[in-house]
């Protein structure tokens, strides 16, 4: 039930985009992102979604569910639409209604922040479907080992973030096992009225805290049975390695800044 | 209060690939004062089965009705049902949290709407009954009870309102031999006093002695329904069904096996050595 | 004195803590412990007899208040060296949950080398090995929390097992375990004891688990008030009792036939020992 819920949703394949390497798709994801907030031109946009394109075709995800991810934050993005549509400053007002303004400049200014949210919002979901979470923190841990040079606890926090994904599933059923004992004692969790709904936490959020408290001793105990002692001379088993795609891939990056930065 | 459960059906993660029914088309009657005992396998839908009894799950298909009145009703009164069906969940230890001891055993009381002469009353009477020494910890923190004690006063949370329907899950889950015959002799007592005891549990030696009724289930379905007698009798297809048997069953199995023709409704060691001493004197 | 063939050994081990009202508690109160190379040693005891606490003695988790602990011939104060007692004498504790760090099976299995620093591909050929033995290959990639509490507690021993160790010792392994998981549990530790020689301490309350232990050792608030084999043991059946344990079944059923002057050659303390002795005498 709710064990099957994973984070960010991690659909798992045998793609090009699920082979390459999470270092080159995280690099990649960060740069486009800056790319499509520099462009100005129709061009610009033109290419960035037709790269867009091709990975999801790569990827096999159905577009389906690359969509649903845009769901939770379809508000803001309308918000973002209208608020620029009809509250820009500058340029030449095509049609009046009242207060709000519509101009030429409004109408390309709206377009252009929404069409880059859209990209933004789609490339990460993308990002976190076809790279499982562990990918994503042996990642980040790699990515970021330079910062040890000034006592940036790089694996410490790489640790803990795989702690605590390890956890989410058990701590969410955790939370269900006590909600349920709580409501039969006659806890509610529905209340209407906010302030009343925070109080009712308490007998949920109490036992998880004390529960989440001795968990982490325990595990802190057979972390160190196994000779943990931080990352100080700590080896892989699975070691990130780049492939003749990932090159490929971080090539063609390489070529569309360059093309970029000529072209602005 | 009688329990009666029609035609009861419920699926998990409709609609996902991980869809799974749970509880498959269960019906059963339970009467005031029964002790019954329910086992089955891992995923056989037994946790799921008591948690619609005690209403905090509502079946997708089917009625449950305590006294004749449907529970998932929206006119049914969830406070009468909180204060008539009592729920021991596994590790019941892991659900105190209020500042004292006192305070966590009032809270089901509380909220079942008692005034508070009341409610001291109800948490006096209930450590009385669970033997904990009322002024020695009311003032304590549960978090710094042993863990035997955390038990008694986590269990003397759900006891506070006096339920007539006590729902157990494993209630020995963790005890050593002293802890188990205790709480087991308490929800005998309890049983004797009249409250109807449903108790999902692996020890089926605490079943052979103490429970009158015991339901098999497999894969979200009723499988058997009967005494723990003609239950364990049914040796192999429990152990096919991964399930254990008594003690005593194991040795009148082996018994059997090496032709010794013992009667295979003992289930307890008492009965098997009554039987022996009647059977070595002739 | 150091004796070469005694892998575990303590002396006058005591261990204390501050307890209620800033009183001195004895957890460990004088133990002299001896356990020999390839030994399956059960440690017994109550609730609070002690028994954890001294689990994590033998691998230098806690240290001695007083007294010594060897293992190896090491003592376990000496701070240097404490990778090299628990490289040696590994330990499994009592909650499957909490001692998986990894999001997939072979990446728990890998923590222990990858914290000696052990090659890439040396730790691939010991995860493998350490999944075979505990009967869990195939299951590299799937996650900790989809699996069942007995296959939980394999993994943890499949992480272990990949560090090398001559001494396991398991703090009440099943003790949150169903039926079916205790036995695969106990099936491996078995296995690990009799085909690769690996020396076990196991602790628990239940006294079923130990009739196939070389040795037991009985605690009781702090002390050993009796070691030896099984059937030894066994036969102290109010010594026990006021330890608050019980005896096997056979045992108990051996002891009330016989005191009715049924004549049960030999003490029995397995169900198929109590079986057989019936089948002669039927």
């Amino acid at each position: 039930m709710l064990k099957n819920i994973t984070l960010g949703q991690f659909f798992p394949g045998e793609s090009i985009i699920h082979r390459l390497d999470p270092r080159t798709k995280m690099i990649v994801v960060f740069s486009l992102v800056v790319l499509i907030f520099i462009f100005k031109s129709w061009i610009g946009y033109a290419l960035m979604y037709g790269i867009l394109i091709l990975v999801i075709l790569l990827s096999k995800i159905n577009l389906k569910h690359i969509l649903r991810g845009l769901k939770p934050l379809l508000f803001i993005i309308i918000f973002t639409f209208v608020l620029n549509l009809f509250f820009s400053k500058a340029g030449k007002v095509i049609f009046e209604l009242g207060f709000l303004k519509i101009t030429y400049e409004g109408i390309i200014l709206a377009v252009s922040l929404s069409a880059r949210l859209i990209f933004l919002i789609m490339i990460t979901t993308l990002l976190t479907y076809t790279t499982s979470p562990i990918q994503l923190t042996d990642a980040i841990e790699r990515l970021f080992k330079p910062l040890n040079k000034i006592k940036f606890p790089v694996h410490e926090l790489a640790m803990m973030m795989t702690i605590a994904i390890r956890f989410i599933p058990t701590l969410i059923e955790e939370t269900d096992k006590i909600m349920k004992a709580q409501m039969a004692r006659g806890a509610e969790f529905d209340s209407k009225n906010i302030l009343k709904r925070a109080v009712n936490m308490v007998p949920l959020l109490v036992p998880l805290f004390v529960s989440a408290f001795r968990r982490a001793d325990e595990l802190a105990f057979a972390m160190e049975a196994r000779c943990y002692s931080g990352g100080h001379g700590r080896t892989k088993m699975k070691i990130l390695k780049l492939h003749l795609i990932d090159y490929f891939a971080l090539v063609f990056l390489g070529v569309l800044i360059a093309t970029t930065f000529l072209g602005i | 209060m009688s329990i009666t459960i029609n035609n009861v059906s419920l699926t998990y993660s409709k609609g996902t690939p991980f869809e799974t029914k749970a509880v498959d088309n269960v019906s059963l009657d339970i009467k005031q004062g029964e002790f019954l005992g329910i086992i089955g396998h891992t995923g056989s839908g037994k946790t799921t089965f008591i948690q619609m009894i005690a209403g905090l799950l509502k079946p997708d298909e089917g009625e449950i009705s305590v006294n004749d009145k449907d529970i998932n009703n929206k006119k049914y009164d969830r406070k009468e049902l909180r204060k008539s069906v009592g729920v021991v969940f596994q590790y019941p230890e892991y659900q105190l949290f209020e500042e004292t001891v006192f305070l966590d055993i009032a809270f089901a009381p509380k909220k079942a709407g008692l005034n508070e002469v009341e409610i001291k009353k109800a948490v006096i009477d209930t450590c009385e009954l669970l033997e904990i020494d009322f002024e020695e910890i009311k003032d304590s923190s549960p978090f710094e009870l042993s863990g035997g004690q955390k038990r008694k006063v986590a269990i003397a949370g759900v006891l506070a309102v006096d339920p007539d329907i006590l729902i157990l899950d494993e209630p020995v889950a963790g005890l050593d031999p002293h802890g188990r015959k205790s709480l087991m002799s308490l929800i005998t007592k309890l049983n004797e006093k009249g409250k109807t005891i449903i108790m999902i549990t692996h020890s089926m030696d605490d079943l052979a002695m103490y429970a009158k009724r015991v339901v098999v289930m497999k894969d979200g379905k009723i499988a058997h329904d009967s005494t723990p007698k003609e239950i364990f009798s049914m040796a192999e297809e429990l152990l096919e069904m991964s399930l254990d048997i008594p003690e005593a069953s194991k040795m009148v199995k082996s018994l059997n096996d090496k032709g010794k023709d013992v009667p295979k409704d003992i289930i307890t060691i008492d009965q098997l050595y009554s039987y022996l001493i009647k059977r070595f004197a002739k | 004195m150091i004796m070469k063939n005694k892998q575990i050994y303590t002396e006058n081990l005591k261990y204390s803590y501050i307890g209620d009202e800033q009183k001195i508690s004895f957890a460990l109160n004088g133990i002299d412990i001896e356990i020999k190379k390839g030994e399956f040693v059960a440690i017994l005891g109550h609730n609070g007899s002690g028994k954890s606490t001294l689990a994590k003695l033998f691998n230098a988790l806690y240290s001695p208040t007083d007294g010594d602990v060897y293992i190896n011939n090491i003592n376990t104060k000496e701070e240097e060296k404490l990778w090299d007692i628990r490289k040696s004498c590994g330990m499994v504790f009592q909650n499957p949950d909490n001692q998986l760090v990894a999001t997939l099976v072979e990446e728990d299995v890998a923590f222990g080398p990858e914290n000696l620093g052990i090659p890439a591909e040396e730790i691939r050929k010991r995860v493998d090995n350490a999944l075979k033995t505990v009967g869990l290959k195939g299951f590299e990639n799937k996650a900790p929390h989809m699996l069942s509490g007995g296959q939980k507690q394999r993994v943890a021993i499949a992480g272990i097992l990949a560090m090398l160790p001559d001494i396991i010792v398991f703090d009440e392994p099943t003790a949150m375990l169903d039926p079916h998981g205790r036995k695969e549990v106990l099936n491996t530790i078995e296995r690990l004891n009799k085909k690769q020689g690996k020396t076990i301490v196991y602790i628990t309350h239940y006294i079923e688990e130990t009739v196939h232990a070389d040795k037991i050792i009985v605690l009781d608030h702090g002390k050993v008030i009796t070691s030896g084999p099984p059937k030894e043991v066994f036969s102290k059946y109010e010594l026990l009792k006021k330890a608050g344990l019980s005896v096997p079944r056979a045992t108990r059923l051996y002891f009330m036939l016989k005191e009715n002057g049924i004549n049960i050659k030999q003490p029995t303390i397995t169900n198929e020992d109590l079986v057989n002795e019936l089948c002669q005498l039927l």
